[in-house]
């Protein structure tokens, strides 16, 4: 769960600053004469984006179910009353 | 902006305009999946504690880099202050979607430092007294940049009336709390700036690609509309804080 948890923390920064590093290339490229310098943020803010939605954690509805079975002991008693 | 052709502008400036649009649809769905109450923030008319948690449930990956790598907040601080010269440097240029771009950046590292300082336990008076000085810094020179781009129009005032304002809402916040009152109201405090000019600034950027001037003959029409209305809204913002303060503190005599 941890793991899980610390990969969608990564993937999600990824995604941040893929958005942000596309958006600042983006920019170069439109408004200055540095085309090659622009290019080159924005092709490294599209594969950080690309890996961080490969990093996501899928969404709730669509995960795979993981069912956690607890040890069970069988009590005599109790056995056939639940 | 000779160095490639108007098609390529048009054409450039839609494609962002889809990645915005693709990218806004998928924030508003994970903002709607958000856990309600997860992150305990302030909030205000413009900007509500939702969207402020959501936004800062996106930087958790980035403060805890910062925590990581034992950045301090006054290093974030300066960072803030470097990165405002940069966007006044692409303003006055003429880069507005860069510099809008980048304001929110920096916008984003003030947020930072003080969730790092708190994470730290790094606060301090010194701390607190030097991010308060590097931000009223940084505020006015990034409004400086776009009063350097619009030196030779009237647009220039509104951006000097825009920055004398945002400076008269922070004095008033100081002064109120230097006389024991709490002045924490206010339509347009820093976030809510930051985001109406740099979301301003960016559309209006891809705005004039695609239409050319719009009001009365004038280049960037949707950033000018931008700079006046948060002119207006932030000595609003002023008067309304000046009239609060005004309230709390009654016929208490100073000294």
């Amino acid at each position: 769960m941890a793991d899980s948890d610390t990969t969608a923390q990564a993937g999600k920064g990824k995604r941040v600053a893929g958005t942000f590093l596309l958006m600042l290339g983006a920019g170069i490229v439109l408004e200055s004469p540095l085309q090659g310098v622009g290019s080159a943020i924005l092709l490294a803010g599209a594969a950080f984006l690309v890996r961080g939605l490969l990093n996501a954690r899928p969404h709730a509805a669509h995960a795979p179910a993981t069912v956690q079975v607890a040890p069970v002991s069988i009590d005599p008693q109790t056995e056939g009353r639940l | 902006m000779d160095h490639h052709s108007s098609t390529f502008d048009e054409a450039f400036a839609v494609a962002i305009l889809a990645f915005i649009a693709v990218t806004a649809t998928v924030s508003i769905g994970s903002y709607r999946r958000r856990a309600t109450g997860a992150a305990d923030v302030g909030g205000s008319l413009v900007l509500g504690s939702g969207i402020r948690g959501w936004y800062m449930e996106n930087l958790r990956p980035f403060e805890d880099l910062c925590v990581q790598w034992h950045i301090s907040p006054t290093m974030l601080s300066c960072a803030q202050l470097v990165g405002s010269i940069v966007v006044a440097a692409c303003y006055a240029r003429g880069m507005l979607f860069t510099g809008g771009w980048l304001l929110l950046f920096t916008g984003t590292l003030d947020i930072i430092d003080g969730r790092v300082a708190r994470r730290t336990n790094g606060s301090s008076l010194r701390g607190a007294f030097l991010d308060s000085i590097i931000d009223r810094y940084a505020d006015s020179i990034s409004l400086l940049g776009l009063a350097a781009f619009f030196r030779d129009s009237w647009v220039v005032w509104p951006v000097l009336f825009a920055m004398l304002g945002g400076l008269i809402v922070s004095y008033t916040r100081a002064r109120a709390e230097g006389l024991g009152a709490v002045c924490r109201v206010g339509l347009l405090q820093r976030p809510e700036r930051y985001v109406i000019l740099g979301f301003g600034t960016i559309f209006g950027a891809l705005c004039e690609r695609l239409t050319g001037p719009w009001v009365a003959g004038q280049h960037y029409s949707m950033v000018i509309l931008v700079i006046v209305a948060l002119a207006l809204l932030v000595n609003l913002t002023a008067i309304q804080r000046a009239v609060h303060v005004w309230r709390s503190l009654g016929n208490g005599q100073h000294g």
